[in-house]
């Protein structure tokens, strides 16, 4: 294991994979709490489709996610209110976006590999450049989320009551949709945007079983994002031709599963005395 | 010598007229609410109960007439109300305690993560108690009856120490022992906070021991009155511009010919 | 914390535990040291270095499998490993392996050396990276890496020259075995489904009707114009073209149909393949699809 950790490439990984993990338990706890797990899928394929359009023009694929996941999440956040009608508008949005993809993929004249990679992503081919804008952005991600925590939970709980308090309601919602776009598009280069989904919601699904506390459910999930990344990436070491991302999908998988069927869901009978 | 303009009115409307999509809800209202009085809203679906909560926290606009809230015009994020929504259950797997339900009445909108503090903590004890839910404090929210639920809400719109209180249909899920239990609850909070209370419900018998009048709002218009005075077949027959019965039976009051 | 989270919590200290220990069950032994240790992006290039170097240089070839599709693939923690640990690494260059640059991006060395094949290659066809198919390009490869390990091993400046020597003769039997199918087969018409047996038709004379639309879109795994679709199967079925020659590597539903449709009409197929087949050693791999082609063009 000490000998892994001599590679410059491993340690990149375990870096970038553990500021990623961060910002993913963050907000997967909320894409939970706020219904909103399918944009978690949505976001990934909607920015392959930018991947494709950013080596269509000719510049960095990092650029192309970013601009098209974030134009996405102001869509997602000014087309649906309603649960139903944010699932059919996200829905939408991603088959469109994929539509688009595959045109840009169709234009390009020359090998698309920098797109496919996208696909699976590139952790152990991150340099050092690239360890400390994640580092950055995760830092900064973070930072946002502490200035918006009490607001924006409070108005995933009750956006009524929210705004008849003063709360931004409908801004914090498109907000924080950019904020999830931010964090695929930096997490998609650890676990590539078809695996992605399970880092943002598995450590934060299985920590919202274990405990009820906001604060205490986002801490589990990220100690347990950061394993995963971290046991992954060693046993990849170890094992030497399998890739990682396979690695950090089983792991949450396997605990996710005896989590959800363990801890059992009652209905309180009110006992009260009056 | 008290005259009525030294003591601004905790709720005032005057000539004021409510659209909802282009259609007129209410003409032309005009009443007054003042410190500590306990107001039924009554009237059927759709006539603009559940609207004039909303007017009155600052989420609609009127689109004629005044309304005044405590001396000012209506404003997000007014401390001195305390509003509790239609209550619907949360999901069984909501990750969340009770007693974080109700502190958000306190800081939810402040920005920033929120340190510890002491002297919230025992605020948010106090109204907990104030409301008989310390016993579930801890308990994760979606475990919770639709009553416990109603109990949180009500005790997250007292927290910021309100003057005016509104709660929109908080019986609609309850059943008649639990609706007792939340009458008297605000019944007590009323009289011991001294806090105007407008509670919108569709059943006004439950509440005829503890409301001090009733506001009726049906077809455009709306009377303003004691129980007596208000829900007669006279009075509601021209509200409604057609025959209403009142029937009052064993304490009751029942409401015959319309779909309420 | 109820039993159950606490079960939860020791099993996590366990297994990492657990790894720690394990790990010298798998850990691997050390390497000699006189060995220069080189990567190559393809294996057809790890092949050039193991015949010059001999067994002076280890080298580990990334893309070694010829099953799978070069353009779409994805590396491993031996490739990324086998890169950190290299003083020498060649690739192709050009487009074709970019998934390389983040690899050395992710293991800096500023005393590794780089080598591009594209880059060093002189005959170059439009449109078409596949420069390791020309055998002049080969050669002046097969002498850049000769003199870049001279540089790294001086003492063995001998047997890297000898070595260079013998590999060129092999080249000369290709160059010869392109000559006289030249001779046999010049003008002769032939279909193409993809842009890399281009540098051997040419030399070889032969006249190729597929559309250079198709045969590009095919190479940068899109879908061709549907016109050329349409002019590849006509020429497939009125036999206009005497032998298909098959990408085995890249390959679609549309070369798919082209190639049943060859069989249909009886004409012969040559399959060739993008990477080095195992067991082979590129000499042996382009005389056996030219042995392969003679033998369809004589039918």
């Amino acid at each position: 294991m000490l000998d892994a950790l001599h590679y410059p490439f491993i340690q990149n990984a375990l870096l970038t994979g553990t500021f990623v993990a961060i910002i993913a338990a963050i907000t997967g706890y909320f894409l939970i709490s706020r219904g909103l797990t399918f944009a978690g899928h949505a976001l990934p394929n909607i920015g392959f489709a930018g991947a494709a359009g950013a080596v269509l023009i000719g510049v960095n694929v990092v650029y192309g996610l970013f601009v098209f996941t974030i134009a996405a999440a102001i869509g997602m956040g000014l087309l649906g209110k309603e649960v139903r009608d944010r699932d059919i508008s996200i829905g939408v949005l991603m088959t469109f976006a994929l539509g688009i993809g595959l045109m840009f993929l169709a234009l390009y004249s020359g090998y698309a590999q920098r797109v496919y990679s996208i696909l699976f992503g590139t952790i152990l081919g991150i340099s050092r450049n690239d360890v400390k804008l994640t580092a950055i952005s995760a830092l900064i991600t973070v930072g946002i989320f502490l200035f918006i925590y009490r607001p924006l939970l409070f108005s995933t709980f009750d956006p009524l009551v929210a705004e008849a308090r003063g709360v931004p309601v409908r801004f914090l919602s498109i907000f924080f949709l950019v904020l999830v776009a931010v964090t695929v598009s930096l997490s998609i280069q650890v676990m590539g945007a078809l695996l992605v989904f399970t880092l943002l919601v598995g450590p934060a699904a299985t920590a919202t079983r274990l405990v009820q506390r906001p604060l205490w459910a986002i801490f589990i999930a990220i100690v347990l994002g950061i394993a995963y990344i971290w046991i992954s990436i060693l046993l990849a070491a170890l094992n030497g031709n399998i890739p990682v991302s396979f690695f950090i999908a089983t792991l949450a998988f396997i605990i996710y599963l005896p989590v959800r069927f363990l801890t059992p869901v009652h209905r309180r009978r009110s006992i009260s005395h009056s | 010598m008290n005259s009525e303009s030294n003591e601004p009115s905790v709720v005032a409307l005057e000539h004021v007229q409510v659209r909802l999509g282009g259609r007129i809800i209410q003409e032309d209202m005009n009443f007054s609410v003042q410190d500590g009085e306990f107001i039924a809203i009554l009237g059927p679906n759709g006539a603009g109960k559940s609207t004039l909560l909303k007017l009155l926290l600052g989420l609609v606009k009127p689109h004629a007439g005044s309304v005044r809230v405590l001396g000012r015009a209506p404003s997000k994020g007014n401390k001195d109300i305390g509003y509790a929504p239609q209550f619907r259950m949360v999901e069984a797997d909501f990750a969340l305690r009770a007693r974080d339900i109700v502190r958000f009445g306190l800081d939810g909108n402040k920005w920033g993560p929120g340190w510890p503090n002491r002297k919230r903590d025992e605020l948010i004890e106090q109204v907990l108690q104030e409301v008989n839910a310390l016993s579930f404090a801890d308990a994760p929210v979606g475990q919770l009856s639709g009553g416990e639920q109603q109990r949180l809400l009500i005790a997250q719109a007292l927290l910021t120490g309100p003057r005016l209180l509104l709660l929109d249909e908080p019986l609609a899920n309850l059943d008649i022992a639990h609706g007792q239990e939340i009458v008297a609850l605000v019944k007590t909070v009323c009289r011991s906070r001294n806090v105007a209370v407008m509670l919108v419900t569709h059943d006004v018998n439950p509440l005829l021991p503890a409301v001090d009048r009733v506001l009726y709002m049906a077809n455009g218009q709306c009377a303003i009155g004691t129980p007596q005075e208000v829900i007669t077949s006279q009075i509601l027959s021209n509200l409604y511009g057609s025959q209403v019965e009142v029937v009052k039976a064993l304490g009751s009051m029942f409401v015959v010919g319309v779909q309420i | 914390m109820n039993l159950f989270k606490r079960v939860l919590k020791w099993s996590a200290v366990l297994t990492v535990i657990l790894i720690f220990t394990a790990y010298p069950l798998f850990a691997s032994g050390a390497e000699p040291n006189k060995v220069v240790k080189v990567v190559a992006a393809e294996n057809f290039y790890g092949d050039i270095v193991k015949q010059v170097g001999g067994k002076l240089v280890n080298v580990t070839s990334i893309l070694s499998n010829p099953n799978v599709d070069p353009h779409e693939y994805e590396s491993s923690v031996n490739d990324a490993k086998a890169i950190a640990a290299a003083s020498l690494v060649i690739e192709n260059g050009g487009g074709y392996d970019d998934w390389m640059d983040k690899l050395l991006a992710a293991s800096p060395n500023n005393k590794r050396i780089l080598l591009k094949g594209f880059d060093i290659a002189t005959s170059k066809l439009p449109d078409n990276e596949h420069i390791w198919y020309n055998v002049n390009n080969v050669q002046l490869i097969a002498k850049t890496v000769t003199n870049q390990l001279t540089k790294l091993d001086p003492a063995d400046a001998g047997i890297f020259a000898s070595n260079f020597q013998t590999f060129v003769k092999g080249l000369d039997q290709i160059r010869q075995r392109i000559t006289v199918l030249k001779g046999k087969c010049q003008g002769t018409p032939v279909g193409l489904t993809e842009t890399i047996f281009l540098y051997q038709t040419g030399p070889l004379g032969l006249k190729v009707l597929t559309p250079f639309e198709f045969q590009k879109a095919i190479a940068e795994g899109n879908d061709p114009p549907a016109d050329t679709i349409v002019k590849a199967e006509q020429q497939i079925k009125s036999k206009a073209v005497k032998a298909l020659i098959y990408n085995e590597q890249t390959v679609s539903k549309i070369t798919t149909k082209l190639q049943n449709d060859a069989k249909a009409a009886g004409i012969p197929i040559v399959p060739v393949t993008e990477t080095m087949p195992a067991n082979k050693s590129y000499q042996s791999w382009m005389l056996d699809q030219l042995g392969a082609l003679e033998k369809a063009l004589e039918r």
